[in-house]
């Protein structure tokens, strides 16, 4: 093996996907000071950059094909774009380039790391995989010139949708280095794996506001398999991007939630016009991966939407703060509008659309409905102490009725399980009810070995955490983690996902098990009352 | 003190769990192992490298592929092993029938129960040869040309379980004498199955 395997590539990979969004991201910062706070570390600059040019590019490509131009032309627009946007950098913005002020070495030695690691194994599968479906699709993007017709690319069938911002980026970058697909996709698995990590370094900063504790997560991350997480090797398939923009989202999340969650709506809202940086970049961030692959979109306001519901009832508990039900700001408005969605998606979806699927058993959804009837009804409106903890109550209650409980044992005892039909393991205690319509995600989807025993140690850990230093982003990890356990324990919760969504893979729903960040934080909290003999309980 | 031996034992608790998870990464046997089973490697490990990519991920074959333009034209249909037929889709115009069943295999379903019996790989057997021409009828009557690809290359071990390589000797013969061979280098062989039916 040469020792610059697809040096070439490299070299492309470094011009086309960070290049002009590295000079993008310089003028921004010049020109809003918002953006600016929010990319002071170096991590998120990084990835603005690689977001930013991943869009530029797309749009150039979608000119192109408008235009009937060949693909391999596109260098010229992006040379003239560079010269353009250095000359202004290099004229207004100078003192935004330096960016070594924002460089934490000891991270910048974590990324080298993991590049040379990746560099070396290299991210093609020794298998048949999905990849070689996403680089037949950006090979048919490339031979047409075409970012819109290319849904008969593998068999001549028509394919699947799959949203194609990564794919056109591919075949730009064919187009215009000569290199095969495979060496393309084979080195940017060692980029796309420093991007995983730099987005849940930030993801961690976002919620601890601690750096000791984000690089123990991003270390972490790269450490305890499963479920995504050090899945390195796959860095370069789209699902994988769109992670690392997952983190970075919700880094910004933490930002603009900070400004605006004690502001009434009026003020909230006046204050994001004032500094638009994070909620401007926020969108473009969710636009990204809406066009990479869509999934990650729910993820975040999963995410969201049970760091919420978590906030609500700890501040009724904890604080006696009711988050639910006092005046109406932006982020209670952001957190009524997703439980609306997710009402209107359920109902519209499931008694709308599959209504001929769940005629016969339509009691399958109803606990969820009700699930969701409850949470409005409790965080909702005011209600008197006695009600709420009566409602919070059977809802609890109706949680756990819920729960697939032999599943969970098979957890711990993978012969428990019953024999896989197709590529779901079958719930156990439910197994023959509604026709068989009931799911539950196989422990072996990189599950049991991510949420064993790390994963559940990790959701402890941060119901500990937060029990005693009261830290939000120690929530935001346990109602995330807590979040993963009830949809893959619950049949009725995962078939009701799986079906209002019509997605196979609602297990990946299991990335938000964010338990590198609490181990990471135990880390960093117990290493400091050790060595350095004082805490803090820095928190989002 | 007491607080101190506490937060010791805590912390060396959890530093044990993440050394034991992260074990994968490190264990040279699991990377024997697995290639031993035709498991995929996904996680990265210390002892794994190009070397495995560069033959089983297909690098080797790249500019032998190329050359594949010179004959295999945009939209032609290739049948060829499953390994293969990704590695040409990823690089060339073309279609392919032979595609994995998370890739909508049942769509294909007359050329599935040729490729997965090992029927295609015996075609000097009469009844495999009738069943082949059958198809063929069907397909070209759509005016489509489907070319046979057969990987000769060595040290995938994608190929190694797959009857359209590990056969491949009695294959290409075989073929010579039924179809027409379009071209040769110095990993594929290329035949013309349209030309069966001229």
């Amino acid at each position: 093996m040469p020792i610059f395997f697809h040096i070439e590539a490299h070299l492309w990979i470094l011009y086309t996907l960070l290049g002009n969004g590295l000079l993008l991201n310089f003028l921004l910062r010049r020109v809003s000071k918002s953006y600016r706070e929010i990319t002071s570390p170096l991590e998120a600059q990084v990835l603005s950059a690689f977001v930013f040019s991943l869009l530029i590019n797309y749009a150039v490509l979608l000119l192109f094909d408008y235009l009937d131009f060949a693909f391999g032309n596109i260098i010229y627009v992006l040379v003239m774009l560079t010269t353009a946007l250095s000359m202004v950098v290099f004229n207004y913005c100078r003192e935004q380039m330096d960016i070594v002020k924002s460089v934490s070495w000891i991270n910048l030695v974590l990324y080298l790391i993991i590049f040379i690691l990746l560099f070396i194994n290299g991210g093609l599968i020794d298998q048949v995989s999905d990849a070689w479906w996403h680089m037949s699709k950006a090979n048919r993007i490339a031979w047409e010139s075409s970012v819109v017709d290319h849904g008969r690319h593998l068999s001549g069938e028509i394919e699947r949708f799959y949203p194609a911002l990564w794919h056109s980026n591919l075949a730009m970058i064919r187009e215009l280095s000569g290199q095969g697909l495979p060496a393309i996709w084979n080195a940017f698995t060692a980029w796309g794996a420093v991007f995983k990590a730099m987005g849940f370094y930030l993801l961690g900063l976002g919620l601890f506001r601690n750096r000791g504790v984000a690089f123990a997560g991003a270390v972490l991350f790269v450490l305890l398999p499963g479920i995504g997480a050090s899945y390195l090797r796959v860095s370069a398939w789209p699902s994988h991007l769109s992670y690392a923009i997952l983190f970075f989202a919700l880094y910004v999340f933490c930002n603009v939630d900070q400004v605006t969650k004690d502001r009434s709506l009026v003020n909230g809202i006046k204050q994001l016009l004032e500094q638009p940086g994070p909620v401007l970049l926020l969108i473009t961030l969710l636009i990204a991966i809406s066009m990479l692959h869509l999934f990650e979109l729910v993820l975040f306001f999963c995410s969201v939407f049970a760091f919420f519901v978590a906030r609500s009832i700890s501040g009724f508990f904890v604080t006696n703060m009711d988050f639910g039900g006092r005046t109406l700001n932006l982020n209670r408005l952001v957190y009524r509008a997703v439980l609306a969605v997710f009402f209107t998606a359920a109902i519209i979806r499931l008694y709308l659309i599959e209504y001929k699927e769940f005629a016969d058993s339509p009691s399958m959804i109803m606990l969820p409905l009700l699930i969701l009837l409850l949470l409005t009804v409790e965080l909702m409106s005011k209600q008197t102490i006695f009600l709420r903890i009566a409602l919070g109550l059977i809802l609890a209650l109706l949680l756990l009725a819920s729960l697939d409980f032999q599943h969970v044992y098979a957890l711990f005892d993978a012969s428990y399980s019953l024999p896989r039909t197709g590529s779901f393991e079958r719930p156990l205690s439910s197994d023959g009810w509604f026709n068989e319509k009931m799911l539950l995600p196989s422990w072996d989807f990189q599950l049991r070995q991510g949420l064993l025993w790390s994963g559940l140690f990790g959701l402890f850990i941060s119901a500990f955490l937060f029990w005693f230093s009261r830290s939000e982003g120690a929530l935001f990890v346990f109602s995330n983690s807590m979040l993963v356990w009830l949809v893959c324990t619950s049949p009725y919760i995962y078939s009701w996902i799986t079906e209002a969504l019509d997605y196979h893979s609602t297990w990946r729903i299991s990335l938000l098990s964010f338990h590198q960040l609490a181990l990471g934080a135990a880390i960093a909290l117990l290493s400091r009352s050790l060595f350095m003999d004082k805490t803090e309980s820095e928190q989002c | 003190m007491l607080r101190k031996i506490l937060a010791a034992a805590a912390l060396l608790s959890i530093i044990t769990l993440v050394v034991i998870d992260s074990r994968i990464h490190f264990s040279s046997e699991s990377v024997r192992l697995k290639s031993e089973k035709f498991s995929s490697q996904k996680n990265w490990n210390l002892f794994f490298d190009q070397s495995y990519v560069y033959y089983s991920g297909g690098l080797n074959l790249l500019s032998d592929i190329r050359e594949l333009n010179s004959v295999l034209q945009r939209d032609d249909i290739v049948v060829s092993d499953i390994a293969t037929s990704y590695y040409l889709v990823a690089n060339l115009p073309v279609h392919i029938v032979n595609v994995h069943r998370h890739h909508g295999r049942y769509r294909f379903e007359e050329w599935s129960e040729i490729l997965d019996s090992g029927r295609i790989c015996r075609l000097s057997q009469g009844q495999n040869l009738k069943e082949l021409d059958a198809i063929l009828a069907r397909r070209l009557g759509q005016s489509e040309s489907i070319y046979l690809v057969i990987n000769k290359s060595q040290g995938n071990k994608n190929l190694v379980r797959d009857c359209l390589s590990s056969n491949r000797g009695y294959l290409i013969t075989t073929a010579q004498a039924l179809f027409e061979q379009r071209f040769e280098n110095r990993s594929f062989v290329v035949f013309d199955l349209s030309s069966r039916s001229s």
